[in-house]
C-alpha cells in the first residue's frame, strides 16, 4: 500500500511525496500555478491501525461482549460492557463500544461527533430585525422568537459564541418594538377618537 | 471540558481574519492534539475536526486578485480623471476646485491601492489529510494563512515529540469480570 498523494488544488495533478521537495516548491510542476506546501510530520506515513484484539486462553480472563473468544481490555464509559481492542473506540478521551457510539451521533451526546448545529441565537436575530421593518406584523414575529427561544433554550447552542445571551436580547428588543408599535397604535387610536 | 470552545482551556482561537459578507464566517480552535474548524454558513454552524497526527501537508495557493483589481481600477482611473480635467478646464472651473474634485475622486482607487499592499497577496488554503483535502475558504490572506500554518506546523511537532497518548486501548488494563 502506497500513502496517498497531495493534489494540486489547481489541476489536480499529484504532488512530489518528498517532504524535502514539496518544502522548497513555489509552483506546481505540472501546471505552474504558484503554490506552497508546508509538510507535517505525518506526510507518507500510512494511517496505522489498532493493535490486533488477543485470544483469551484462560477461563478467568474477561472476554470481549461482542466477540466472545477476544480478551476484554477496558469496558465501555456509556454501557460498561466489556470490550476488546477491535470494539473500542477512542473519542476524544473516552471508550465506546459501537452501538453507544452510534447512539451518541444520533443523540448528540458525543460533542467529537458533531457535524453542524443550528444558529438559533442568528435565528432570533433575524427575526429582531424583521420586527423593525415588517410593521404590524411585528408582533407576529416577536411572539415566534419568543417560541424560538422558550423551545430552543435547553438544546446545544453554537460552540463559538455566547448565543443565549443574543437569543435574549434579540427576543427583549423585538418584544419592545412590538410593545413600542401596539402603544403607537393605540395612542393614534385614542387620537382619532377623540378628534 | 466546556461545551464552548472558548469557555475551554484546551483551546486556542487562531487568527483567521475578519468577517467578510462574501465568505462564510470561520474560526480555527488548536487544542494539543486536534486542530477545529468552525464555519458559520446561513444558520447553521459546521464542525471540522483534524487530528494533528493526521495532518499531511497544508497547500496555500497565492493569488495575486486583490493586488490585480487594485492595478486595474487605478489605471482605469488615469484617463477617467485626464477627462474630466479636461471637461472642468473647458467649462472654466477654478483651478483650485477643478484639483478638489480630481483629488476627492482619485482617492479611494489609491487608497484601495494602497490597503492591497499593506494587507498582502490573497490565496486559498487547504488541509490535506490521507483521506480528505479540506479547503478553509475564509482563510484567504496569504500572511495570515503563513501564521496560521505556522502555529498549526508548531503544534503537530510538539504532538509527535510527546510521548504516546496514555489513553490508548493497547495500554489499557484488563477489567476484572465482576
Amino acid at each position: 500500500m502506497q500513502a496517498p498523494d497531495i493534489p494540486c488544488p489547481a489541476c489536480r495533478a499529484p504532488l512530489p511525496a518528498d517532504a524535502t521537495a514539496l518544502a522548497s516548491m513555489d509552483s506546481c510542476p505540472a501546471c505552474r500555478k504558484p503554490l506552497e506546501v508546508i509538510p507535517f510530520p505525518a506526510l507518507g506515513r500510512l494511517p496505522v491501525g489498532g493493535p490486533a484484539p488477543e485470544a483469551a486462553v484462560s477461563p478467568d480472563d474477561a472476554t470481549c461482549f461482542f466477540h466472545a473468544s477476544k480478551k476484554a481490555v477496558v469496558p465501555c464509559d456509556a454501557c460498561g460492557r466489556f470490550l476488546c481492542t477491535l470494539c473500542d473506540l477512542h473519542i476524544h478521551g473516552v471508550h465506546l463500544c459501537p452501538p453507544c457510539l452510534e447512539a451518541g451521533r444520533q443523540k448528540r451526546t458525543v460533542t467529537a461527533l458533531e457535524r453542524s448545529r443550528t444558529r438559533w441565537d442568528l435565528i432570533a436575530s433575524s427575526l429582531a430585525v424583521l420586527c423593525l421593518i415588517c410593521g404590524v406584523l411585528s408582533p407576529v414575529a416577536a411572539l415566534a422568537n419568543v417560541a424560538i427561544t422558550v423551545a430552543t433554550w435547553r438544546k446545544p447552542q453554537s460552540r463559538v459564541a455566547s448565543s443565549r445571551t443574543t437569543m435574549l436580547v434579540a427576543t427583549a428588543f423585538s418584544l419592545l418594538v412590538a410593545v413600542g408599535l401596539a402603544v403607537v397604535l393605540w395612542l393614534e387610536w385614542n387620537s382619532d377618537g377623540t378628534t | 471540558m466546556h461545551d464552548r470552545l472558548s469557555m475551554d482551556p484546551a483551546y486556542r482561537r487562531l487568527k483567521t481574519g475578519r468577517r467578510s459578507v462574501f465568505r462564510p464566517h470561520l474560526s480555527c480552535w488548536l487544542a494539543a492534539d486536534h486542530l477545529v474548524v468552525v464555519e458559520v454558513v446561513g444558520y447553521s454552524e459546521r464542525y471540522s475536526r483534524f487530528d494533528l497526527r493526521d495532518i499531511q501537508a497544508l497547500v496555500l495557493q497565492p493569488s495575486r486578485m486583490r493586488a490585480t483589481a487594485a492595478w486595474i481600477g487605478t489605471i482605469g482611473l488615469v484617463p477617467a480623471l485626464a477627462l474630466l480635467v479636461a471637461i472642468l478646464a473647458s467649462v472654466t472651473v477654478a483651478g483650485m476646485e477643478s484639483l478638489v474634485v480630481v483629488a476627492f475622486l482619485a482617492f479611494p482607487p489609491i487608497a484601495a491601492l494602497a490597503w492591497a499592499a499593506w494587507a498582502g497577496p490573497l490565496c486559498s488554503i487547504r488541509i490535506s489529510t490521507a483521506v480528505q483535502v479540506a479547503r478553509l475558504p475564509a482563510l484567504h490572506n496569504l500572511p495570515l494563512a503563513r501564521a496560521f500554518a505556522r502555529e498549526v506546523l508548531d503544534a503537530a511537532l510538539a504532538r509527535e515529540a510527546s510521548p504516546a497518548d496514555p489513553a490508548t486501548p493497547a495500554v489499557s488494563p484488563s477489567p476484572s469480570p465482576s
